[in-house]
């Protein structure tokens, strides 16, 4: 099939979310009082201490202006300025855990984070501007509440498939696309869960509950306009807290006696990228369309997914395969993400004491998707020429991690997708990590978003940033 | 009765005559023989030196055991914060079909490490003194005496059974020196054909429930012009261990 769309005029622009305020912040800073006279304890290197953490300084400048001027975006930001701070402050990172029995743990950390431009920058600003506060991960874990049963409550990480970017079956913690950055603790969201683990050697089940849907951060800013109609932007119609909201699922591991382990995994839940579903605004008399509403959806998905990891020599092969049945089950809703059908195979290895690689390719293969349909659909509705994808997406990712002296690292990042002939987004990770002094580490570097149309990386081009954070942990 | 010098010559030379066929006649199998623990739980503090960066303090809890296959070994750092909870699991075989696993915490994920990897922090790490001699991957040699710094030693060349053995470890050759006396390695070279690549030294010694074990060592990479010094705070051998800790579940649970 041609290209049929131009670029798109539906300029779907994702922007920073303004500071966090919320009245957490208090009890949050009572809370640090609280615990900080334990930290030093921490830091007089007492390992059993079950405090720990670290406190960081960090600079975010936007390279919107600058990426446009150098013709490395696809899009025009003349209103943006050149190499404005996009966030600067301090925060600190607090995590107590420890053992509360032979059988029972505990791990939780809090975070406490201050933007400190907020509270200066305005007329009206008030000490609390800019202040954030926020329970990363906290969970109780019990280990052999039965001889094979392992269980964890709480809000925790939870990683499906095998790769750390790009896979197609991690879909349970979410995305932070406004906080990018070196850490994946910076823009991975812990999710509320309770999980079991059951060993039944060689063969481990885990099974996992949520209790809410937490969607990726993805804030969106639609246009004024689109062709002569006005446009309003909906709130996210988030699905609620009823039990039928819940999400669920299982994965069965088999380790194939030490020639690697594969995977057969389930999950029932909802996307965490939002869809928009459009409305028309109609005048009450006499019925004629006076604009657009657009509002931010989540629909339902079942997954089933393969995954494995085998070595072989040096060299570590990971792959994941998933079947994905979403709400569009006959592909005639189009605004809804088609069922699909993704692979992802990819190595890492490291050739050298230096260097670690890792490279990966992903295909994705829309079903009951007719591209024509699509297209002709949504003009019909009032879009003067969408972008609708191919049936065929194609994803290459390669990482690279290189040790250049002592204590100075090299970590790079490239991921791009291409959507059909022309078409095509990417994003590129660079940064250095340097360890001058004990538990002092400081990341420098950079990221960056293209896209011509308003999918994928396309729609964070203005995210772009560099960055500079300092820590230092006790 | 007072022998002449003569005499007490002749029985000195006589006994150390006696003594060195005996003391030759110690084996790398005394040598392990004498690490007669079945399981041991270390607490250390390991210094670490990049050519001529800054010394970095790591403080690590180690645990090793012998197994029906093999040995294990599970490491977790404990501190700085931004190491601690990163841990790798080691399941040693006699039949060398090792199994090495990586906790990061950074990413919250445990990762199979191929074990012919050049991850030489690891590789590093498994040839450190927690292990025990592996004879099903080194083919040692009978014991020749040596003096070294003043101290009579014996050295037990150690040759790699075969390519696999050097696909494990990063090494050909080990060279190992042992206190006679103690059946203890004081210190060891590892080569790559003749290159030096590693070197090995026991500080200090404790003798625990009849064992003498290495608590004070340091080693230094020429290759990576990296330097460590291992300081083993608390050793407790033969302790409870949980059944679990040398699992890919326990590392998943942490």
């Amino acid at each position: 099939m041609e290209r049929i769309a131009a670029p798109a005029p539906l300029a779907l622009r994702f922007q920073a979310p303004p500071a966090t305020r919320t009245t957490l912040v208090w009890p949050a800073l009572v809370t640090l009082a609280a615990l900080l006279p334990a930290a030093p304890a921490a830091r007089a290197e007492e390992a059993a201490s079950p405090f720990s953490g670290y406190f960081m300084l960090y600079d975010y400048v936007d390279l919107t202006r600058a990426l446009d001027e150098a013709g490395f975006l696809a899009h025009e930001y003349p209103d943006k300025e050149w190499f404005a701070t996009d966030r600067a402050g301090l925060r600190l990172q607090l995590r107590a855990n420890g053992e509360l029995s032979e059988k029972a743990s505990f791990d939780a950390t809090v975070q406490f984070d201050y933007d400190v431009r907020d509270a200066l920058r305005q007329p009206t600003s008030s000490v609390t501007d800019g202040m954030s506060f926020q329970l990363k991960e906290g969970f109780l874990a019990f280990s052999r509440v039965l001889p094979v049963l392992d269980l964890k409550l709480g809000r925790q990480y939870v990683f499906w498939g095998r790769f750390e970017w790009g896979g197609v079956l991690d879909g349970i913690s979410g995305w932070d696309y406004n906080s990018m950055g070196a850490e994946k603790e910076n823009f991975r969201l812990a999710v509320d869960a309770a999980r079991v683990l059951i060993d039944l050697s060689p063969v481990t089940i885990e099974g996992i509950w949520l209790p809410w849907f937490a969607p990726n951060r993805t804030p969106l800013a639609l246009p004024d306009k689109l062709g002569p109609l006005p446009v309003e932007q909906r709130p996210a119609d988030v699905p609620s807290l009823a039990p039928e909201n819940s999400e669920g699922g299982a994965r069965v591991l088999l380790d194939m006696w030490g020639y690697g382990e594969v995977a057969l995994s389930y999950f029932n839940g909802f996307q965490r990228t939002f869809y928009l579903e459009p409305t028309t605004i109609n005048d009450p008399d006499t019925g004629f369309v006076q604009g657009l509403a657009f509002t931010p959806k989540y629909q339902r998905q079942h997954t089933l997914g393969l995954d494995f990891e085998i070595p072989v020599g040096p060299v570590l092969l990971l792959g994941e395969a998933g079947w994905f049945l979403t709400e569009d089950r006959d592909g005639t809703d189009v605004w809804k993400r088609n069922p699909s059908a993704a692979g992802v195979l990819g190595f890492e290895m490291e050739p050298h004491s230096r260097l670690m690689i890792q490279a990966q390719a992903a295909y994705t293969r829309l079903l009951d998707y007719n591209r024509q349909y699509d297209y002709d659909t949504r003009v019909a509705f009032g879009e003067p020429d969408p972008f609708v994808p191919s049936q065929d997406q194609y994803q290459l990712t390669y990482r690279l991690r290189y040790r250049i002296v002592s204590e100075l690292s090299f970590h790079w990042l490239h991921l791009f997708n291409r959507h059909d002939r022309t078409t095509w987004d990417m994003m590129m990770l660079g940064f250095f990590s340097w360890e001058p002094l004990e538990a002092l580490k400081v990341y420098a570097g950079g990221i960056v978003f293209r896209g011509e149309e308003n999918i994928g990386f396309g729609r964070l081009e203005d995210q772009g940033r560099l960055f500079v954070e300092i820590r230092q942990y006790f | 009765m007072k022998l002449p010098l003569a005499s007490r010559v002749s029985l000195l030379l006589l006994a150390i005559l006696a003594a060195g066929p005996a003391l030759a006649q110690t084996t790398m199998k005394d040598v392990i023989g004498q690490l007669s623990w079945k399981n041991a739980v270390v607490s250390l503090d390991f210094y670490v030196r990049r050519g001529d960066g800054p010394e970095l303090h790591k403080k690590m809890k180690v645990y090793v055991a012998d197994s029906a296959a093999g040995q294990d070994l599970h490491a977790v750092f404990t501190w700085p914060a931004n190491m601690k909870g990163t841990a790798f699991l080691a399941l040693t075989r006699d039949d060398r079909s090792d199994e090495y696993y990586l906790y990061l915490r950074t990413l919250r994920r445990v990762k199979r490490v191929p074990n012919s990897t050049e991850n030489f922090m690891l590789r590093d790490f498994l040839s450190l003194y927690f292990l025990k001699p592996r004879p099903e991957l080194w083919s040692f040699s009978a014991a020749t005496p040596v003096t070294l710094d003043g101290q009579s030693l014996l050295k037990f060349e150690s040759t790699a059974r075969d390519s696999k053995t050097t696909s494990l470890s990063g090494y050909t050759r080990l060279i190992h020196y042992v206190d006679p006396e103690k059946k203890a390695i004081v210190k060891t070279e590892f080569y790559d054909g003749d290159k030096l690549i590693r070197l090995q030294k026991v500080d200090e010694f404790l003798k625990i429930k009849g064992t003498w074990f290495p608590t004070v060592f340091s080693t230094e990479d020429r290759s990576e012009g990296v330097s460590a010094r291992i300081e083993a705070g608390q050793v407790d051998l033969d302790a409870t261990v949980p059944d679990d800790i040398f699992t890919v579940r326990h590392l998943k649970q942490l």
